[in-house]
């Protein structure tokens, strides 16, 4: 059975110097891991292999209450310190002059200075005027920097041990007070009672003002809602007012016209009583003269009719003297005178005048005729005149009566509109007046409203304050009552203490803490704690000497057909397989040669491995890529990584640019997951870990199989030792 | 430098042509390392790239394998774009000889060589060959050897002989468990053919036969390949083996083909001479 990884490995089967580089490749880690693991194991176990020195200058001092027995804490601390393994460093007692050239010379590591008042100031704990004791250590950097971080750990448990001892003393002294602690607390738990029942009254009391609050807050409410009618009626008051005023004026003017148009009245029917007066007489008189009339009508009448008459008789008398006379001359005139025109046109004219005779009779009989039949219409006419004229006379006197009684009536009339005039007068400034006030009331009842405002806004407050106030009162009477319960209680667990039971807890009083620390997944040793980086370092290391070794990436099938993946895995198989090697040895050298344990074994081998492929896929990357050059990249890669890592020092207390680069480099999540698999810690930090390193691996080998891909054509530069251009 | 073509063996049948190259051109920082070839192989044919050392045989061998790339031209190999599908190139031809590229490793056996070669065209699931198998392959070759030799026994005397086939074969002991470093310089040379033969590719290149020093183990050589690619064309008719490999001096072909003429039967021999070109 042939596989690419073994047979890449066979090349080195073949001499002795290959099978060695073999092994090499394999133990370098282990070595360089090893050794520094072991040098650093347990640096703080072998602290007792450093020399100190203890002066001691404490004078001693008496105790207090005691008759004369003297505390000497100077001579005890040293006592106590210097027997082998007892105090951390190998002390001894020396002079300060001793202590003194002893550091400056490194021959010790550290001085104690105990100070001439030590125990005096212990003692002074239990007096009027209590002083810290104070020791001094001095440590010299100059000789050794870490000795002085430890010797300031030792101090401290010197000094814990002191307090320990010295509180026991002062404590005792605490218990004897309890006694009077506890009968004063009994009196303390009577007056809590007493301030609870007061409490209780004071609550009851602040129930009622809360009440009464609330009412009185309904009621201002309801005040505030009447105002604000009030406020509106006055509103309307105003409105009203206003209108009466206008009324009240339009009716004084009124009146004032009426009082004026009266007047002009009176005066017209005065005028009017007087005419009718004048009228009555006028008519009288032509009743008077009417009479006359009639009468004269009545002599024309009687006149007449004879002196018709008369002319009748004259005209007939007339016309037969004409007709008979003068027809005779005419007609003798003519005889005489037969061709005369004049006297033929005298016979015509003396014809025609009597014709016009007779007419003139005829007409003269007429009218005689006629005159007498007129007589009586005259007669009536007149009569029927007479009639009318009485009755008018008549008429008019009943007029003039009236008129007289109409001016009457307009002088009342004038009168009674004067007074009225006055009254409306009276009526418009008392409406005048009237708007003012109302206007003023509306001032009135808005500032009464902006009061009941300020007035609600004061008894809501009231009401939620005095409910609040309600709620302390109730809090009170709880707290109280709470008060005087846990007193009482607490009067029970006051204890009295008889003297040996002080004893016995001021003992356990001085040391009531125990300072042991109590570590999760503690590591055994100060190197198991460090492992976990210098493993990882070593795996590191053992992923360049081994790509220095084995070739990145078979470069003779590059030529052949074969594909790029199988090229990379080729070349990356052998390297794992060396990093098993290495995490076996490693781990190997670890467990047995120092005192190294891990929480689960198989779990830190299988992340090792892990780490080892994930290391060893970036160095075959690096060198396939670039050659030496990756080689060089790898190295500077373990810088960054040394100090990024967080392998010592967490590394948040690193520069902020480490822990930037930190996640993304693999040596951090290895340090991580195998800081947790070897203390035994949260296998989800381990986990997480594997997951991002096996991306890392996987992504490095997927970069070098594109590498092989690229390297699949050759370059003149690359062919350039065959060409000779 | 005379001309190109020069046929040696009887054109049978018209051959379909395997590479062809038009304008093939390549330029380095210092000027032109080749340009302007054309060239056709057709397959089963035997091209010889000739000139003297510089001249970019190494270079035009690499660049027909598609392992190099050229500037300028188009190359064909059987029907793939040389500098377009340069992948499937690749798989095209086999690269039998360069130096610095191919050379083997002395710390291995024989046949160790030749599992890591089989291992390595196998599919991925399968990353390992069995000694079964791999004596299986080893038989082919031995049996390839053995119908070498019997071409060489019917050859009249005084041409090649057995010792000869001998001197080339590189099967030492059965199971191949000779190292690399023990092999005489042919039988590297035709070990690192076999290699490449096991792809069983259509075309395979081969650069400077010129470093086998001996004249002889030139010969030997020349006459191996002819060989091979008549044994090749008989066991696959249809897949004949083109080969095209450079030298300075190809006399020996010369007289390897006169001697093997009964035997070996190349679609065509060919010489393409290249000059150096002038410095810039």
């Amino acid at each position: 059975m042939f596989s690419l990884p073994w047979l890449e490995l066979s090349r080195f089967k073949r001499h002795t110097i290959t099978r060695l580089a073999i092994i090499v490749v394999a133990v370098i880690p282990a070595i360089y891991g090893g050794l520094y693991l072991a040098s650093n194991w347990a640096p703080t176990d072998n602290l007792d292999q450093l020399k100190a020195a203890v002066v001691n200058t404490d004078e001693g001092a008496e105790r207090p209450k005691s008759d004369g027995e003297e505390l000497h804490a100077g001579d005890e601390l040293v006592d106590q310190i210097t027997p082998e393994g007892e105090g951390g460093f190998d002390w001894q007692e020396t002079s300060a002059k001793e202590a003194e050239d002893g550091l400056a010379e490194g021959e010790y590591f550290a001085v104690l200075e105990i100070p001439s008042n030590f125990s005096e100031r212990l003692v002074s704990t239990g007096g009027n005027d209590p002083d810290q004791a104070g020791l001094n250590l001095r440590t010299d950097d100059a000789h050794n920097f870490i000795v002085g971080q430890v010797a300031g750990t030792i101090l401290n448990e010197i000094k814990s041990s002191l307090n320990a001892t010295t509180t026991a003393e002062y404590v005792s002294e605490v218990y004897l007070g309890f006694n009077d602690i506890h009968s004063s607390t009994e009196q303390a738990v009577d007056g809590a009672s007493q301030l609870n029942d007061g409490a209780v009254d004071l609550h009851d009391g602040t129930g009622e003002l809360s009440d009464g609050a609330h009412t009185l807050d309904e009621g201002v409410g309801t005040l505030q809602t009447g105002i604000g009618d009030l406020d509106d009626g006055a509103g309307e008051l105003v409105t009203g007012s206003g209108d009466l005023k206008t009324g009240a004026d339009t009716l004084a003017t009124g009146t004032t016209e009426a009082k004026n148009g009266a007047k002009k009245l009176s005066t017209g029917a005065g005028q009017v009583a007087d005419g009718t007066s004048q009228l009555r007489d006028t008519a009288d008189e032509a009743t008077d003269k009417a009479e006359d009339l009639r009468d004269r009508a009545d002599d024309l009448v009687e006149g007449a009719r004879p002196k018709l008459d008369r002319a009748e008789e004259d005209f007939d008398s007339a016309h037969e003297t004409v007709t008979g006379d003068m027809d005779e001359r005419v007609a003798q005139l003519r005889e005489d005178y037969p061709d005369d025109p004049n006297v033929a046109k005298l016979a015509e004219d003396m014809d025609n005048l009597g014709g016009d005779l007779d007419e003139a009779h005829g007409r003269a009989s007429n009218a005689a005729d006629e005159a007498k039949d007129l007589e009586d219409p005259v007669k009536d006419a007149v009569d029927d005149v007479m009639g009318k004229i009485k009755q008018a006379d008549q008429k008019i006197g009943t007029l003039d009566d009236g008129a007289q009684k109409v001016s009457t009536g307009a002088d009342d009339l004038h009168s009674g509109l004067i007074e009225l005039d006055t009254g409306a007068g009276d009526l418009a400034d008392g409406a005048g007046d009237l708007h003012d006030g109302t206007i003023k009331l509306k001032d009135g009842t808005e500032q009464a409203k902006t009061g009941v405002a300020d007035l609600k806004d004061g008894s809501s407050q009231l009401a939620d304050g005095s409910d609040e106030l309600d709620k302390g009162a109730k809090k009170l009477v709880d707290g109280s009552g709470e008060l005087a319960d846990k007193l009482a209680e607490g009067l029970k667990q006051i204890p009295t203490y008889d003297k040996s039971d002080r004893e016995n807890r001021s003992d356990v009083v001085a040391m009531p803490v125990d300072a042991e620390k109590v570590k999760d997944n503690a590591v055994d040793a100060y190197g198991e704690g460090l492992a976990a980086f210098f493993v990882s370092l070593a795996l590191w290391i053992g992923g360049m000497i081994t790509y220095m070794v084995i070739n990145a990436i078979p470069y003779r099938a590059l030529m052949s057909s074969a594909k790029s993946t199988r090229i990379a895995w080729a070349g990356y198989v052998p390297g794992i397989l060396f990093g098993v090697a290495q995490v076996a040895v490693l781990y190997g050298v670890l467990s047995f040669a120092l005192d190294f344990s891990v929480g689960s074994w198989v779990w830190t081998l299988l992340f090792s491995i892990l780490v080892a492929a994930s290391f060893h896929s970036v160095h075959q990357l690096c060198v396939a890529a670039l050659g030496g050059v990756g080689r060089l990249i790898a190295l500077v890669l373990l810088m960054v990584q040394i100090a990024s890592a967080g392998g010592t020092y967490p590394v948040e207390t690193a520069p902020g640019i480490f822990q930037i680069i930190s996640p993304f480099l693999p040596m951090t999540h290895a340090v991580e997951g195998l800081r947790a698999l070897i203390a035994g810690g949260d296998m989800f930090i381990a986990a997480q870990s594997a997951v991002v390193l096996l991306l890392m691996t996987a992504i490095c080998l997927v970069a070098t199989v594109l590498v092989c891909g690229r390297k699949r054509t050759v370059t003149l530069t690359q062919l350039h030792p065959s060409l000779s251009l | 430098m005379q001309s190109t073509s020069q046929k040696l063996a009887e054109e049978t049948e018209q051959a379909a042509v395997q590479v062809s190259l038009r304008e093939w051109g390549m330029s380095g920082k210092q000027g032109n390392v080749f340009s302007g070839i054309d060239l056709d192989v057709p397959a089963g044919a035997v091209a010889i790239i000739k000139g003297p050392a510089g001249t970019g045989k190494t270079s035009l061998l690499l660049s027909i394998a598609g392992r190099m790339r050229v500037d300028t031209g188009e190359g064909q190999v059987g029907e793939f774009d040389i500098r377009k599908q340069a992948r499937r190139a690749r798989e095209e031809v086999s690269v039998g000889h360069i130096d610095g590229l191919t050379d083997l490793e002395d710390d291995f056996t024989l046949a160790q060589h030749i599992a890591e070669r089989l291992i390595m065209l196998q599919p991925w699931y399968k990353p390992w060959v069995s000694k079964s198998s791999l004596r299986e392959v080893i038989d082919v070759i031995r049996d390839t050897f053995d119908s070498a030799t019997e071409v060489i026994d019917r050859l009249p005397e005084g041409q090649f002989s057995a010792t000869d086939a001998r001197h080339a074969d590189f099967l030492i002991d059965e199971e191949g468990r000779a190292f690399v470093s023990e092999l005489s310089e042919l039988q590297k040379f035709l070990l690192e053919l076999g290699l490449a033969s096991l792809a069983q590719a259509p075309v395979v290149v081969l650069d400077n036969i010129d470093f086998l020093r001996d004249r002889g183990d030139r010969a030997r050589a020349w006459a191996a390949i002819l060989i091979y690619q008549e044994l090749r064309r008989q066991r696959e008719p249809e897949r004949p083996l083109t080969v095209i490999a450079s030298c300075e001096d190809s006399s020996e072909v010369d007289l390897v083909l006169e001697a093997l003429h009964t035997e070996v039967s190349p679609t065509s021999v060919s010489e393409l001479p290249l000059t150096q070109h002038p410095r810039h």
